[in-house]
C-alpha cells in the first residue's frame, strides 16, 4: 500500500515561490530531500500539467501515497498481535473520573476499568470530551470537505506519478486507480455539526457540485486534458480543524490520565505516525522526547471552546491551508475573547491588536495621519509596513519612557497558613524564594529532567504569600502544573487573579521620573532598588502594587492596579 | 442641434422638450414614442418640420443648458451594484400579519417600487389597511405637469374611499370625537416608504375638507350607505371637486394657496384596488392599469385585465366624449391621439384647464400672484367650447377572487409602455417559481465527464446571478427598461437607460411605479368553504 510517488507543489506567483522556498529550506534542515524546480522540469515529471502559468515548483521525491483504510487496518492487526483488544461497533457513553483521575469508560456494552483514556475521536472528540464529569475542552470543529473520484483515463495514469498540489488553485490532485482523486480547500468552507450529535448524519452528507465548481475550474485549468474524463463520485467527507491549524495532543489539565490526540486539520495520515509516537512517550514517560508545546492541549483556554467561536474560526482556518503562509499572521475571526479594561481607550488611539491565549494585546499604534495597507495587501515576505512604527516605539522605550498594557500576563496568588507555601514553592522553582518580604525573584519552574516548564517572576508579599507572574499562554499549563505538584490538603490556597489586576508597564530610562512625579514616595535607586515590590499610591489611586521589574531588561516598573 | 433633432417644440415653462420625428438615437434605446403626456400647441406648431424656432431665443438657451445630446457626455460606467442601488431605492414591501390564524387576510403580502424619469418623480403610490372597515387598499397615481396633483391625490383619496365605506355609526362617533376635540380613531394604517413625502403644512386643511365630506354623507340620510362601487365613485368625484373648490376659495395663507393652485392646475390619473376577503374592486381613472395573474389548474398562467386605459385608443372613451359634447366638436375632441390635442389620458384628477370655463380660469389666475413661478401652464386650449372635457369619475371593476388568482399588478403606464400584460404576468410567475424552488437540485445522468459538468456548473452560477431581486416590483422595472429583443436583461442597456441625462430620460422611459399584491390562495379557499 505504500507507493513512493513524490510530490510537486506548484507556484503560480513569485510570492508563492518564496513560500515554497521557505518550506524547502526547513525540510532540508530536517534532512528531507527536496528541490525547487522550473516549470519545464514539472512537465517532465507529470505529463498532464499545464505549465503556462507557473513560475516554479517544489519537488519532494520521497513523498508517498498510502491508503488510510489500509494503514488503519495494518495498525489494528499489529496491535492485536501484541495483545490489544479492539471493540468494534461499541460506543462510549461516559468517562468516569475519581479524584481527578480517569477511572473507567462506560460503553453500551459495559464498563471498562482503566488508568489512561485517550480521546482520538477525530471530529467527535469535542463531544466525547464533554461526556466526562469534569468536561475536557477540545477545541475543534468539522467542515465539509469535498474530493472528486474519476474513472480511469483511456490510458490509465501510472501509479507512480507524483501527487500535485496547486495551492494557488486551492487543489490537490493524485492518481487513483488509473484515474484521479482531486479535492481542495475552498475559500468559503461549510462548517457543519456546530450543534453536535453528528455520528449518524455523516453517511447522509450530500454532494454539492455548485460548491465544488471553483475547485473543478482550478482542476481543469491545471489539467485541461481531463475534460473528457468520466466522473465517478464527488465525496463529501468532513474534516476537523482547530483554531490555530495545529493538531491537539496531550493530557487534559482537568482530568489526570485523560489524553487527547485529535484535530489533525485534514493531515491525519501524514502526521498520525509521529503524533502517535509522541503521545505514547508522553503517556509512558510523562513527557515526549521532543518539545510539543505548540501542539499541547493546554495552549487553549476554555474560552476557545465556544461553538460559535470554533465555527467562525475554522471558516478562517480552512482556507488558510492554501493561503500564503507569511510570518506574523493574526487570525481575524473569533477575536476579543478577553480584553484588558483599557481596550477601548487603546483602540481609540489607533492600536492594532494581536491575540494570545484569547487575550487581545496591542501590537503597535498607528500614528495619526498614517494609513496602513489593507489586510490582504499587507501579506508580505519582505519588510512589512508596520516595521518603522514598531522601530520608533522601541526607540522610545530605550531612550525615554513608555507605558505598555501587560494585563494579559497570568497572575497567581499562593498563600498558606504556615510555612507550606514557601516550602512547596522552594521545591518547584529553581531560584531561592526565601528572600525578605518585598523582594521579587525571577525564576523558572523545572521538570524532572531540568527542562523549563515555565518562566516567571515571584514577589514575596508577606512571609506566607506569594504573587506569581507568568506569560499569558501559561494560564492553563502553569495552573495544571502547580495543581499536579503542590501537596493536597495542606492549607495551601492558590488563586488565579489574572482578571483582578490591570498591569501597566512603565518602561524606559525616564520611568523613575514619571513615577516620582506621580507619587510622593522617593523613587531613587536606594529607596526602590530593582526587583522590589511595594504597595503605594500613584496619583489619586491608592493600594497599587508597584514592582521594579520589567520583562525585557529595560529599567522600569510594573504597576498592578486592582480592577475596580 | 438640427443635426440631432429634426424639429423642436418648446412646450412648457418647465423647459421640457418634445422631440418630434426621429432623432439620431441610440440603437439600444426604444424609439421615441411621444411619451410626454402634456403637449402644448402653440403657434410654433405651424412651422414646417425641420426648422428651429428662432423667434424666441431665450427658451432656446435654456434648452441648450439642459440638454446633453452629445454622445461623449454619456457615462455608462455604472457598476452592477450601483445599478442595484438605483433600482432598489424605492423598494417597499409589506407582509400582512396573520394574527388570529382563522380569518387570514386574503392579501399575503405586497411589494412595490418606483423609478423616476422625471425629476422629481411625478408618480405616487399608496397602500393602507382600513381600520374602521375591513380590507386593504392599494393605489398608483401617475401625475403630469408636475407632481402636485398626484401627491395630493395619493395622500387623500384612500381616506375619501375609507370614509365613504364607513357605517353611519362610525362616522357619527368620529364626528363627535372631532367636535369634542377628543382623539379621533385612526381611519387608515399606511404602509409607506421612508422616501414618501407628505405635505405636512396642509394636512389640517385636508382633514377639514374630509370632515365636510363625511358631514355631507351624514346629511344624506341614507341608512344603508354606499355599495363599494358607489363609495369609490363618490370618493373619486368628491376629491376632484374638493381640489377644484379649494383653489377657488379665498385663502389667506400664501403657501396653501400656491399648493392648491399647483394641485388644481396639474393632473393625475389614479388606479385604486380595494381588497376585502374575496371581493376585489378596482377603480380606475386614466391610463394606469391593473391586471390579475391567474394560474390555471394545469399550472399555466393567464392574464385578466381589470381596467381599461382611458385614452384616445379606447373606443368607449371616444364614444363617451362624443356623447357628452355637441356633434360639431366631434373632430376636435381628439387631436394627435390626445384629448383636445393636449392630454393623453381622457380622465384625470386636477387639470382644471380642461374642466373650468374660460372665465373661471381667468378670474382664478388673475388673482394669484406668480403663476410663472409655480410652473403652472396658463393657456386656453383651442376648440374649447363646452367644458368640462375631463372627468375624474372612475370606472369600477368588481372581481370575485378565486384561489387561482395569485397576484394583482397595478402599475403606471410607464411599465405598460415597455411590457405587455402577458410579459408582466410571465415575469411575476417566473419570479414566484424561482423563489419557491430556490436553486433546484442539480440533475444529470451519469456518467458525465468533467468538462460537461464544469460547463453545467458555470451555467448555473451565471443563472444564479440574474435572479437578484427579492422585490418583484424591482424585477419588473429591471426587465421593463433593460430587456433586449430576446426578453433577457441586457446589463449594458440597463446601465445606459439609467445613465440617461434627465432631459433625455423622459424620451425613453416614463416614471414607472409598480405595486404587486400577492393573494393568499388558502384563505380565499377558506372563505368559499365557510360560506
Amino acid at each position: 500500500g505504500y507507493v513512493r510517488t513524490g510530490s510537486i507543489s506548484l507556484a503560480q506567483t513569485q510570492d508563492r515561490l518564496i513560500s515554497l522556498k521557505r518550506i524547502a529550506s526547513s525540510l532540508k534542515v530536517m534532512g528531507i530531500p527536496c528541490e525547487i524546480i522550473t516549470p519545464k522540469q514539472v512537465a517532465q515529471l507529470h505529463p498532464l500539467i499545464n505549465i503556462h502559468d507557473l513560475v516554479g515548483a517544489m519537488y519532494v521525491p520521497e513523498d508517498a501515497l498510502v491508503s488510510s483504510a489500509n494503514v488503519s487496518l495494518a495498525l489494528a492487526t499489529a496491535a492485536s498481535r501484541n495483545g490489544v483488544q479492539i471493540h468494534e461497533r461499541t460506543s462510549v457513553s461516559h468517562v468516569s473520573v475519581q479524584k481527578g483521575h480517569v477511572a473507567a469508560v462506560e460503553t453500551d456494552r459495559g464498563q471498562i476499568q482503566c488508568q489512561y483514556f485517550v480521546n482520538c475521536a477525530g471530529q467527535w472528540a469535542y463531544e466525547l470530551g464533554h461526556s466526562v464529569e469534569e468536561p475536557v475542552n477540545i477545541p475543534l470543529h468539522a467542515c465539509e470537505h469535498f474530493y472528486l473520484l474519476t474513472h480511469p483515463l483511456k490510458e490509465p495514469l501510472a501509479s507512480n506519478l507524483p501527487t500535485v498540489v496547486d495551492p494557488d488553485g486551492r487543489i490537490y490532485i493524485r492518481n487513483w486507480q488509473g484515474g484521479i482523486l482531486s479535492g481542495g480547500f475552498e475559500k468559503n468552507p461549510k462548517p457543519l455539526f456546530t450543534e453536535g450529535r453528528n455520528q449518524l448524519e455523516i453517511h447522509n452528507l450530500q454532494e454539492d457540485w455548485d460548491h465544488f465548481e471553483p475547485l473543478l475550474s482550478a482542476l481543469l485549468r491545471r489539467m485541461p486534458e481531463l475534460e473528457a474524463l468520466q466522473i465517478m463520485q464527488l465525496v463529501n467527507c468532513p474534516e476537523s480543524f482547530t483554531p490555530d491549524m495545529r493538531c491537539i495532543m496531550g493530557e487534559s489539565p482537568a482530568v489526570r490520565g485523560y489524553f487527547v490526540l485529535a484535530g489533525m486539520n485534514s493531515a491525519g495520515i501524514s502526521y498520525g505516525g509521529g503524533a502517535g509516537k509522541y503521545l505514547a512517550e508522553w503517556m509512558v514517560n510523562g513527557y515526549p522526547t521532543e518539545n510539543v508545546w505548540p501542539l499541547d492541549l493546554k495552549r487553549f483556554g476554555s474560552l476557545q471552546s465556544s461553538r460559535t467561536f470554533l465555527r467562525h474560526r475554522v471558516m478562517e482556518v480552512m482556507p488558510l491551508m492554501c493561503d500564503l503562509k507569511v510570518p506574523r499572521w493574526d487570525f481575524q475571526t473569533g477575536r476579543q475573547l478577553r480584553t484588558s479594561p483599557l481596550y477601548d481607550r487603546l483602540d481609540a488611539q489607533g492600536a492594532r491588536w494581536m491575540e494570545k491565549h484569547g487575550f487581545e494585546r496591542v501590537k503597535y499604534f498607528v500614528p495619526p495621519g498614517k494609513d496602513l495597507l489593507d489586510l490582504d495587501q499587507s501579506k508580505t515576505f519582505y519588510k512589512p509596513d508596520w516595521f518603522d512604527i514598531v522601530g520608533s516605539e522601541v526607540k522610545c522605550c530605550k531612550e525615554a519612557v513608555c507605558v505598555i498594557d501587560m494585563s494579559s500576563f497570568t497572575k497567581f496568588e499562593i498563600s498558606s497558613t504556615g510555612n507550606q507555601a514557601l516550602e512547596s514553592l522552594q521545591y518547584l522553582f529553581s531560584n531561592d524564594l526565601d528572600v525578605p518580604v518585598g523582594h521579587v525573584v525571577h525564576t523558572g519552574m523545572l521538570n524532572e529532567k531540568g527542562g523549563y516548564e515555565n518562566d516567571c517572576s515571584i514577589a514575596r508579599l508577606s512571609k506566607r504569600s506569594f504573587f506569581m507572574i507568568s506569560p499569558t499562554d501559561q494560564q492553563v499549563h502553569c495552573w495544571a502544573w502547580l495543581k499536579k505538584h503542590l501537596p493536597e490538603d495542606s492549607g495551601l490556597t492558590m488563586e488565579d487573579v489574572t482578571w483582578k489586576y490591570t498591569a501597566l508597564n512603565l518602561i524606559g530610562p525616564r520611568a523613575v521620573d514619571v513615577l516620582s512625579e506621580l507619587s510622593y514616595a522617593p523613587m531613587t535607586a536606594e529607596h526602590f532598588p530593582s526587583l522590589f515590590c511595594k504597595e503605594m499610591s500613584v496619583g489619586y489611586a491608592n493600594g497599587i502594587r508597584v514592582m521594579s521589574i520589567t520583562h525585557t531588561g529595560e529599567p522600569g516598573f510594573v504597576l498592578y492596579i486592582p480592577i475596580e | 442641434m438640427s443635426r440631432t433633432v429634426s424639429s423642436w417644440i418648446l412646450s412648457s415653462a418647465r423647459n421640457s422638450i418634445v422631440l418630434q420625428g426621429k432623432g439620431r438615437l441610440y440603437s439600444i434605446c426604444v424609439p421615441n414614442r411621444n411619451k410626454i403626456k402634456w403637449k402644448l400647441l402653440s403657434k410654433t406648431h405651424l412651422y414646417p418640420a425641420g426648422s428651429c424656432i428662432l423667434n424666441d431665443p431665450f427658451p432656446l438657451k435654456k434648452v441648450f443648458r439642459h440638454t446633453s445630446t452629445e454622445e461623449e457626455h454619456f457615462s455608462f460606467q455604472l457598476s452592477p451594484s450601483q445599478i442595484n442601488d438605483i433600482l432598489r431605492a424605492g423598494e417597499l414591501s409589506h407582509k400582512t400579519l396573520d394574527l388570529d390564524g382563522k380569518n387570514a387576510n386574503s392579501v399575503l403580502r405586497f411589494e412595490s417600487n418606483q423609478l423616476a424619469s422625471n425629476s422629481p418623480i411625478e408618480d405616487r403610490r399608496s397602500a393602507a389597511t382600513c381600520l374602521q372597515t375591513s380590507g386593504m387598499m392599494f393605489g398608483v397615481f401617475d401625475g403630469h405637469a408636475g407632481s402636485a396633483c398626484a401627491q395630493a391625490v395619493s395622500e387623500r383619496l384612500l381616506h375619501y374611499i375609507a370614509v365613504s365605506l364607513m357605517s353611519r355609526q362610525t362616522l357619527e362617533e368620529i364626528e363627535l370625537a372631532v367636535e369634542c376635540m377628543k382623539p379621533v380613531q385612526p381611519i387608515l394604517q399606511w404602509h409607506k416608504h421612508p422616501n414618501d413625502i407628505e405635505y405636512r403644512e396642509i394636512t389640517s386643511q385636508y382633514f377639514e375638507n374630509l370632515r365636510v365630506y363625511w358631514q355631507h354623507l351624514l346629511d344624506l340620510d341614507t341608512e344603508l350607505g354606499f355599495s363599494l362601487e358607489e363609495a369609490m365613485i363618490s370618493a373619486f368625484k368628491r376629491l376632484d371637486s374638493d381640489i377644484s373648490l379649494e383653489v377657488q376659495a379665498p385663502q389667506e395663507n400664501e403657501l396653501m394657496r400656491n399648493i392648491a393652485l399647483q394641485v388644481a392646475f396639474s393632473g393625475a390619473t389614479a388606479c385604486v384596488a380595494h381588497v376585502d376577503r374575496i371581493h376585489l374592486h378596482v377603480a380606475n381613472t386614466g391610463d394606469c392599469r391593473a391586471i390579475l395573474g391567474v394560474q390555471e389548474e394545469d399550472g399555466t398562467w393567464s392574464t385578466l385585465p381589470l381596467t381599461r386605459d382611458h385614452n384616445a385608443f379606447d373606443e368607449f372613451e371616444i364614444r363617451r366624449l362624443k356623447r357628452e359634447h355637441p356633434r360639431s366638436e366631434e373632430k376636435t375632441l381628439f387631436v394627435n391621439d390626445r384629448l383636445l390635442g393636449i392630454l393623453m389620458p381622457s380622465r384625470a384628477f386636477g387639470d382644471v384647464q380642461l374642466k373650468w370655463s374660460k372665465e373661471l380660469q381667468h378670474s382664478v389666475l388673475e388673482n394669484s400672484c406668480d403663476v410663472e413661478a409655480l410652473n403652472i401652464y396658463q393657456y386656453i386650449p383651442p376648440n374649447y367650447h363646452t367644458p368640462p372635457y375631463l372627468t375624474a369619475e372612475p370606472e369600477v371593476t368588481y372581481h370575485k377572487l378565486r384561489s387561482k388568482d395569485k397576484f394583482l399588478v397595478i402599475a403606471s403606464d410607464g411599465l405598460w409602455e415597455m411590457l405587455s400584460n402577458e410579459q408582466v404576468v410571465k415575469l411575476v410567475a417566473g419570479h414566484l417559481t424561482e423563489l419557491n424552488v430556490q436553486k433546484p437540485q442539480l440533475a444529470f445522468e451519469k456518467p458525465v465527464n468533467l468538462g460537461y459538468m464544469h460547463s453545467l456548473l458555470l451555467q448555473r452560477k451565471n443563472r444564479g446571478t440574474t435572479l437578484l431581486d427579492q422585490n418583484i416590483a424591482t424585477h419588473l422595472i429591471r426587465h421593463a427598461i433593460g430587456s433586449n429583443e430576446y426578453g433577457e436583461v441586457d446589463p449594458e442597456k440597463l446601465a445606459a437607460m439609467l445613465t440617461l441625462p434627465e432631459d433625455l430620460a423622459r424620451m425613453y422611459r416614463d416614471d414607472i411605479t409598480v405595486t404587486v399584491v400577492y393573494f393568499n390562495s388558502e384563505s380565499i379557499e377558506n372563505y368559499y368553504g365557510n360560506n
